[in-house]
Order: structure tokens, then C-alpha cells, then sequence
């Protein structure tokens, strides 16, 4: 093989290629495309701890094209604090509010989207229907405070009853033409009703000189198994292939970047994507609480797809680049306790979210309106009403010795001064209320610590259920059964879970935690006084 | 010859740059270019060097709940100093148990690997996607994160999911119904035992077994259809009741069902509460939508309103209105200037409707004194 002059110089571009490629390939630094794929880059631990540093890494300088950034949230699903009591959670509007307030500080264009489920299904929800209403409005309120443009319109919202949902949006959300609209292209409200015009089939935000078009589709087949005598008298619900077409041809001549968000299955914001390769951006549904670590690249690289979690923990950043060869950026951004120094910034959220939305719930009594259900587990009679750890105390003494020197018997003091939240007041919410008291869920049980001061805090009778009946006839073998319980009866219907959950309390471990609070054989029976029983009498004067 | 010596050289050095540049981590680059990495590259100070065997996401898979899940990753020293780790960031349900004793850190020497264990215990039903992280002294790779993730299904299975039937406003004088399928994943031969209505003139529950179709479009194998029926009652407002349905699952036996709404009469308002957040300067035009029954012309006669609120009632000509149905729309006006402060109170209308004398709508609006 003959070498020519040229030989070199063509390996060594070669050689320059194959470099200039790899470098190509690791430069992007965007993980793989695939959700499925989680892989996250390396971070450094300065960057995580100092919420300033959150996408400093992007280029902002002028020439760079950077016109700004879409911030996307969505299924907050009625977490607007942090996801529980525990420490290190993630999540909650002021947290949010936050990190919008500092990237405008930063002299960023900011344009705010919602793809909707806002508020927790009334069945999950321990703060009651009336609480899950009053957190809707509340939230509505903060998203306007925040300068969201668009919120997705979802069934999972209706739920509160699409006549509520609607005349919340009617009465919460300004008239304003740049103010937050709810979005939904294959939803017509009914004419007549007034609220026609809080439900857009889109809308248009300026991010820079990017004139961003948002639309959003919610699923007809849930739609169609919402429980609501009322719901098709005040909208109608159509296929999405059949009400994109005009949306998005209307939004392709008046801007230049098109997002469409979808309230339905995964599966149909891919079909939708696929079907509509117009679109920029879909935001799609997640079924799990974080948002994906990088966009699904659709249609050739014209369309990613992101979903950006579940609980409001993560919000998704869309950087705009229009014009330049990498056109959009995508960032997960976990809300965590780093970003609370800056709590300052938002402080119209922190004192809506905290103090305004508490200060609600006490005006409207959520407390004393709860619907309040019979006890129906084991075999406690339907009729037995609650009666107060002190009156068990009448019987059982060193049994309540015991309890009063655990967590349970001071559940309540931290609702009074929470000290991990500026020592706010939680007395009236519903949410914290039914976990640090007695039988709140139940008829006869807590309602407000004026009303019920006896049922304040954990008692006997979370566990053993309402002890009327069996305070009043103790010998009575049946009522005894009723209210005896086993650690088979609490570890296998997972009972201590409903509130030592995984929000709450994700360590909670049942071996562990058991031998602290059983109490077998620590009284003595032999005196008659305890075979009496107690009447309604003495039970309340006990003191 | 002096063009092949550059071009050796060229060569050499190029193929010496690319492993200094693959060995970058992600952090440093970004997509304006390279940016060297501040710390020293290539050894020439002695340090820890993680290798990392195998992927650092783990599915776990389907799993009933309240399982426990661990599942290992290997790390490797492939430097030639002692490797540091430190616990790094988790989610809420993850744990490294190697740091679960209270250890602030351990040491790898050069050579020898560890095993990092992720423990998951399963509390809700659902996907789960969980992430932790370790530090380390490996200056190219300062944090490692792992992930898990999973699918964990109760043992009694519903749709809806959960058992709870909240019926919204329904007419006092008629029977609503709502159904319900139950299966187990884990416990394919599931029998129920027996259901307890809290209160059997309030709500009642009848059982079969699915139908085919119905077990095709849920996809379960087996499994009963519940059909949960809220009585007709004189009584009027909030209900709350209770189904207990008792199985033989042996991990979860009893499944309880709560059914609630509010029974009303023949007019039903929404929202609940009319409530509205303004300013004094702005005011707010705020709306009701009440729903009739049974008769076509009603009259509505303002009776109390909160001071300073205008109020009307007008029928709505909405397009479609069944012919069982009118509905009516009630605004509310606070006026511009409105003193700041909280208006709160009824807004309370007699009708001529036969079976609803009065109707009450409460306002609670506050009114800020600036924007």
C-alpha cells in the first residue's frame, strides 16, 4: 500500500472527527432522551445546596438567544405545602413561588403553565369536601398571585362537582387579559351559565419576543365516569383529534412555539403528539411524583414530551433558544428545603397559603362541618359515642399512665405551635386535625377543641374505638370483645398507616413501634368500682 | 519527514485528550463547549475513583403492598487513594442502609469495592420512582445517584380506587346509585364474607360476581360488582355513611366504603360558598348557578343580603337545560369603593317553588384596601 502526502492529513481530520463527535456527544448534557431512562448527570453539591445556582449553567448572556423560560407544573393534587408533616419533604407553593420570584430577579421572562389536577380527590383527601374546595380557590389565587397564564382544565378538578369547579374559576379568576384562564380545546361550557369565558380553548404568553400558544385536552372517557348528575348540563366534553385541528391551526398563524397539555393517560399524549406534530411541547400525566430527568424526543426531534410529576415536588423549565441550533432546554427542578432561605420572595404566597388559607378554614368552621361517618370497624356497636382518655383512666390507670408518657397523648401541642413552620396555628385544619386527635372522622368524635377538649391528642379510642357502650356496661362480654384489639388486628389491616403514611411518615415501622405502645395486663380488675360501669353522668364530670 | 513527525505528535496528543475529555463529568459541560474541569485530571494527585458495576436504576417490578424491597449496587475504588463515601440526597420512602446506623461515612481502599444496599418499604399503592444518592471524594464524580422504581397494588383492588362514592348533590326523593368492582391480585379466590351498611335505611349494597364483559374491560381475572344504593330520605343536607365488606384476604380483610353527598331538595345552588378575594378600588362581580326541579317559573324574592352587596336573580337561557330542569343565575355585586374589610353573610331568597319556602347562599368576600 502506497502512503501519498495526503494520507496524514485525512487521518488526522479523521482522527479530528471522531474527537470533535465525542465531545459533540457528551456537550449536550441532556441524559437520554428515554424517560424510562433515569440516569441523571452528576451534579456538584454546591449546586444542590444553593438554590442560586439552579440553572446558572444555561446561557443567558446576550447572543446566547435566550429569550426566556416556560415553567411547568402540574398534579399538584392538593399538596400546595410540602408533602406532609415529616422533615425534608418536597414540594408546596411558597416553594414554588419562590423559585419563579428569584429566576425574575434574575430579569429572566417568565411565561407559567399548569396542566391541572389541582386539588386531591375528595376520597384521599383528610381534609373533607369543604376543606378540598377552599384549598382550590386558594390555590387559584396563588397561580394568579404567581402570574400563571394557563391551567389545564382536568377531571380529576371536577370532581369537586363541575358546577363548583366552574363557578370557583367564574369568581376566582380576573378578567384581565393576561391574568390565568383555564384552557381546554374539546371542553364548551354552556352558554348562558356565565362562566363561558373563563374556559379558553387556548391561550397566548409572551416569553421574550416568543410568542407561546398553550392549549390542553382533557379525556372524554373520564369525563364520562365522573360521578356528577349535573356535569353534561354545564359542559360538553369532545374527542381531541376533533377539536385540535382549528386550536392549532389557529395557534400556528398567531405565535411560534405551541404547547399542548393533556389530562388523560400517558398513552394518549403520545397518540395526540404523534397525531399533531405541530406541537412543540406536550405535557403529559405522571404516575410517579418526579419529573422526568429528560424530554421524550418525538417526531424527529420537533416535539419533546415531558411529564413533570405528581405532589408538586418537581416543576419542569423549559429554556427558549428560538433561532439557535439547540432551541429548547429542559431542567427538573426538585422544590426542597434548599430554596426556604429565600421564602422571603414570596411572601404574598407564604402569607395566602399559611396564614390566609388557616385563617379560612377557621371563619368557614371546616372543623364543625366535617361529615362525620359511624364508626364501622370490628364489632363496636354503630351507636357507641366517644367518651375521652380520662374516663377510661377511671378503670384502666396504669394503662393510661402508659399512654400519657407516649407521642399519642401529645399529639395535639404541635397543631397549637407548629415548630417546624413559624409556629403557625393548625387547630382548624381539617387535613392535620384528623390525625392528632380522637374519632375526627367519626360521629361522636372530635370537633373542635372548645367543643371536644377531651378528645384533643391521640387517645384509647383511636385504636379501641367509641368506648361509650363499653364504659357504661364493662361486664358486658360482647361490648369488651368489641373494643379488645391485637397487634394482628392493627399490623394486618395496616390501621396505624392511615396516618403514619408515607407523607407523613415514611419510616414508620410497625415491629418497631409496636412494643412502645402495647399495654397488656397492666391494671388490676379485682375492685367492684370498676364492674359499675360509668353513665353518661360521670363520665363527663370526670375531670 | 518533518510533516510526519507533526502529524505523530498531532496524533498523539489528540488521542491523549480523548480520555481527559470523556472523563469529564456531565456538570462541567455544558452546551456552549467544554469547561475543564477545575480539579486535577489524569492523576497527578492521588485520589478515589468510583467505578460503579452495572446500571444505577433498578425495577422492581410489581409487588403487593406494604412489601419490602432491597435491592444492591457495586461500587469499585479504581484510584489509587482511598475512596470516601458520605450519605448523599434520598426520597422520602428510600433508605442506603449503610448509613441507616448512624455511620457519617466510610472508606473504600484502592481496589476493593462496597455494596450500597436501597431499601424500599411500600406504603401506597401506585408506581413508585425513588431516587438516593451518595457522596464521594471521587473529584470527576462527586455524587452518585441511584434509583428504583416499581409498581406496588393494594390487596383489595378497586375501581373506583378509592372505595369512596361521594355523590355530590343528589334529590332526597329518589334512589342514586353508584357501582363498584372489587378483585385481588394476590388472592385470585377472593369471597366476601358478609357487608355492613352503618345504616341500612341510609345505604345499601347488592353483590354478583363480574360478568365477562366487565371483567374484560377492568382486566381482571376475577372478582364482584358492588352496587352501593343511597336511599330515598326525608332528612335534608350532608350525609356520610359506611359499607364494611368483609373478605377472606389474608393480609387485608376488611374493605370499607364510604358513601357520602348532599341530599337536597328541589333547588340545588352551586358554588357551596360564593367567595371572592378584591380589592376596594375593583370591586367584584361575583355568580351563582341555582338549579331547579319540578316546576318551569320560579320566583325568587330577595329576602336578606349582606350589607353593601346588590344582588339579582335571572333565569339562563342555557342551551341545555333538560326539560325537568331551569336554572337560574344569581349575581352578586359588590359595587366599586366598597369599604375594605370581610363581607360575610346570606344571601336569602323565598321562591314560590312548592317545596323549598327559602333558599341560602352565603358570601364570604374580603375586601383588601389596595392591590
Amino acid at each position: 500500500m502506497r502512503v501519498t502526502a495526503t494520507m496524514p492529513a485525512l487521518a488526522a481530520i479523521l482522527l479530528s472527527s471522531a474527537v470533535l463527535v465525542v465531545i459533540g456527544c457528551g456537550q449536550s448534557g441532556t441524559p437520554s432522551p428515554k424517560e424510562t431512562d433515569l440516569k441523571p448527570a452528576a451534579t456538584n453539591l454546591s449546586d444542590k445546596k444553593d438554590p442560586r445556582k439552579l440553572l446558572a449553567d444555561w446561557p443567558t448572556e446576550p447572543g446566547s438567544g435566550f429569550e426566556g423560560a416556560l415553567i411547568i407544573s402540574g398534579q399538584m393534587i392538593g399538596y400546595h405545602e410540602p408533602c406532609g408533616c415529616s422533615a425534608s419533604q418536597k414540594g408546596g407553593l411558597v416553594r414554588r413561588a419562590t423559585f419563579v420570584e428569584m429566576l425574575r430577579e434574575r430579569g429572566w421572562n417568565l411565561g407559567l403553565i399548569d396542566l391541572g389536577s389541582l386539588g386531591q380527590d375528595e376520597g384521599k383527601s383528610r381534609g373533607g369536601p369543604t376543606q378540598t374546595r377552599l384549598k382550590y380557590g386558594t390555590t387559584l389565587r396563588a397561580m394568579q398571585m404567581m402570574g400563571y397564564g394557563a391551567l389545564g382544565l382536568s377531571v380529576d378538578d371536577l370532581k369537586l362537582g363541575t358546577g363548583e369547579t366552574m363557578m370557583q374559576l367564574e369568581n376566582t379568576l380576573s378578567e384581565d387579559a393576561t391574568s390565568l384562564k383555564a384552557v381546554a380545546a374539546n371542553v364548551t361550557p354552556t352558554p348562558g351559565l356565565g362562566f363561558e369565558s373563563k374556559i379558553r380553548p387556548s391561550v397566548q404568553i409572551s416569553i421574550g419576543s416568543t410568542r407561546v400558544g398553550v392549549t390542553a385536552v382533557i379525556d372524554p372517557a373520564a369525563f364520562a365516569a365522573l360521578q356528577d348528575a349535573d356535569k353534561d348540563a354545564l359542559i360538553t366534553v369532545q374527542a381531541p383529534e376533533l377539536a385540535l385541528p382549528s386550536v392549532l391551526a389557529d395557534l400556528e398563524k398567531a405565535t411560534t412555539f405551541q404547547v399542548l397539555m393533556v389530562q388523560g393517560p400517558a398513552e394518549m399524549a403520545r397518540s395526540l403528539a404523534e397525531q399533531f406534530p405541530g406541537f412543540d411541547l406536550i405535557v403529559a400525566t405522571s404516575a410517579y411524583t418526579d419529573a422526568v430527568v429528560a424530554p421524550d424526543v418525538l417526531n424527529k426531534g420537533k416535539t419533546w414530551l415531558v411529564s413533570v410529576g405528581r405532589k408538586g415536588m418537581n416543576l419542569g423549565v423549559i429554556g427558549l433558544y428560538p433561532g439557535t441550533q439547540e432551541p429548547m432546554r429542559y431542567k427538573r427542578v426538585e422544590l426542597n428545603e434548599n430554596l426556604d432561605p429565600l421564602r422571603s420572595m414570596a411572601q404574598n404566597v407564604y402569607s395566602l397559603i399559611g396564614d390566609d388559607f388557616q385563617k379560612l378554614l377557621k371563619e368557614t368552621d371546616v372543623l364543625g362541618t366535617f361529615p362525620k361517618r359511624p364508626y364501622a370497624l370490628f364489632d363496636t356497636p354503630t351507636d357507641a359515642t366517644y367518651v375521652g382518655a380520662e374516663s377510661c383512666k377511671q378503670c384502666h390507670p396504669n394503662t393510661f399512665s402508659k399512654w400519657a408518657n407516649t407521642k399519642h397523648a401529645l399529639a395535639y401541642a404541635p397543631l397549637i405551635n407548629d415548630p417546624r413552620d413559624d409556629g403557625r396555628n393548625r387547630e382548624h385544619d381539617a387535613a392535620c386535625i384528623s390525625c392528632h386527635t380522637t374519632g375526627f372522622e367519626y360521629a361522636g368524635g372530635f370537633v373542635s377543641l372548645e367543643r371536644t377538649p377531651q378528645l384533643k391528642g391521640n387517645q384509647c379510642e383511636n385504636c379501641h374505638g367509641p368506648g361509650s357502650r363499653h364504659s357504661a356496661e364493662p361486664d358486658d362480654l360482647a361490648l369488651r370483645r368489641a373494643v379488645k384489639r391485637t397487634s394482628d388486628d392493627f399490623d394486618r389491616n395496616h390501621r396505624c398507616i392511615s396516618c403514619h403514611d408515607e407523607d407523613n411518615d415514611p419510616k414508620f415501622d410497625f415491629a418497631k413501634y409496636w412494643p412502645q405502645v402495647i399495654h397488656n395486663k397492666l391494671d388490676d380488675y379485682s375492685s367492684p368500682a370498676v364492674h359499675k360501669g360509668l353513665t353518661p353522668a360521670t363520665a363527663a364530670a370526670t375531670p | 519527514m518533518t510533516r510526519w513527525i507533526l502529524l505523530i505528535v498531532g496524533v498523539v496528543l489528540v488521542s491523549a485528550a480523548i480520555p481527559v475529555l470523556l472523563s469529564l463529568p456531565p456538570s462541567e459541560v455544558n452546551g456552549n463547549g467544554v469547561a475543564f474541569p477545575t480539579g486535577s485530571v489524569g492523576g497527578s494527585k492521588p485520589a478515589g475513583k468510583v467505578y460503579l458495576k452495572g446500571e444505577p436504576t433498578y425495577n422492581f417490578g410489581r409487588h403487593a403492598i406494604h412489601w419490602k424491597g432491597e435491592q444492591k449496587f457495586t461500587i469499585k475504588n479504581v484510584g489509587d487513594a482511598p475512596l470516601k463515601l458520605l450519605p448523599g440526597s434520598k426520597s422520602c420512602m428510600c433508605t442506603v442502609a449503610n448509613f441507616e446506623n448512624g455511620e457519617r461515612d466510610f472508606t473504600v481502599p484502592p481496589g476493593e469495592s462496597t455494596e450500597i444496599t436501597l431499601t424500599f418499604n411500600t406504603k401506597d399503592a401506585g408506581k413508585f420512582d425513588q431516587r438516593a444518592s451518595v457522596q464521594t471524594s471521587d473529584p470527576d464524580q462527586p455524587e452518585i445517584f441511584f434509583s428504583i422504581r416499581g409498581e406496588v397494588f393494594p390487596a383489595l383492588v378497586t375501581n373506583p380506587d378509592p372505595p369512596v362514592f361521594d355523590f355530590g348533590s343528589i334529590p332526597n326523593d329518589k334512589p342514586t346509585e353508584g357501582r363498584m368492582a372489587l378483585t385481588s391480585y394476590d388472592h385470585t379466590d377472593l369471597k366476601i364474607l358478609e357487608s355492613i351498611p352503618s345504616n341500612p335505611q341510609q345505604v345499601g349494597l347488592e353483590i354478583k360476581p363480574l360478568s365477562d364483559e366487565e371483567k374484560s374491560h377492568l382486566k381482571y381475572q376475577d372478582g364482584y360488582r358492588l352496587d352501593v344504593r343511597v336511599l330515598p330520605s326525608p332528612e335534608l343536607g350532608t350525609f356520610a355513611e359506611t359499607i364494611t365488606v368483609k373478605t377472606d384476604h389474608p393480609s387485608e380483610s376488611e374493605l370499607v366504603i364510604q358513601v357520602r353527598g348532599k341530599r337536597t331538595g328541589a333547588i340545588v345552588i352551586f358554588p357551596e360558598v360564593v367567595r371572592a378575594q378584591t380589592t376596594s378600588s375593583r370591586g367584584a362581580n361575583l355568580s351563582a348557578v341555582m338549579s331547579v326541579r319540578d316546576q318551569a317559573d320560579t320566583t325568587f324574592e330577595v329576602v336578606n343580603q349582606p350589607q353593601g352587596v346588590e344582588v339579582s336573580v335571572s333565569k339562563a337561557e342555557d342551551a341545555n337545560t333538560d326539560s325537568k330542569v331551569t336554572r337560574y343565575r344569581l349575581a352578586l355585586k359588590i359595587p366599586p369603593g366598597t369599604p375594605a374589610g370581610l363581607i360575610s353573610g346570606d344571601v336569602v331568597l323565598k321562591t314560590n317553588h312548592p317545596s323549598v319556602q327559602q333558599v341560602r347562599v352565603p358570601l364570604s368576600a374580603t375586601i383588601d384596601a389596595e392591590e
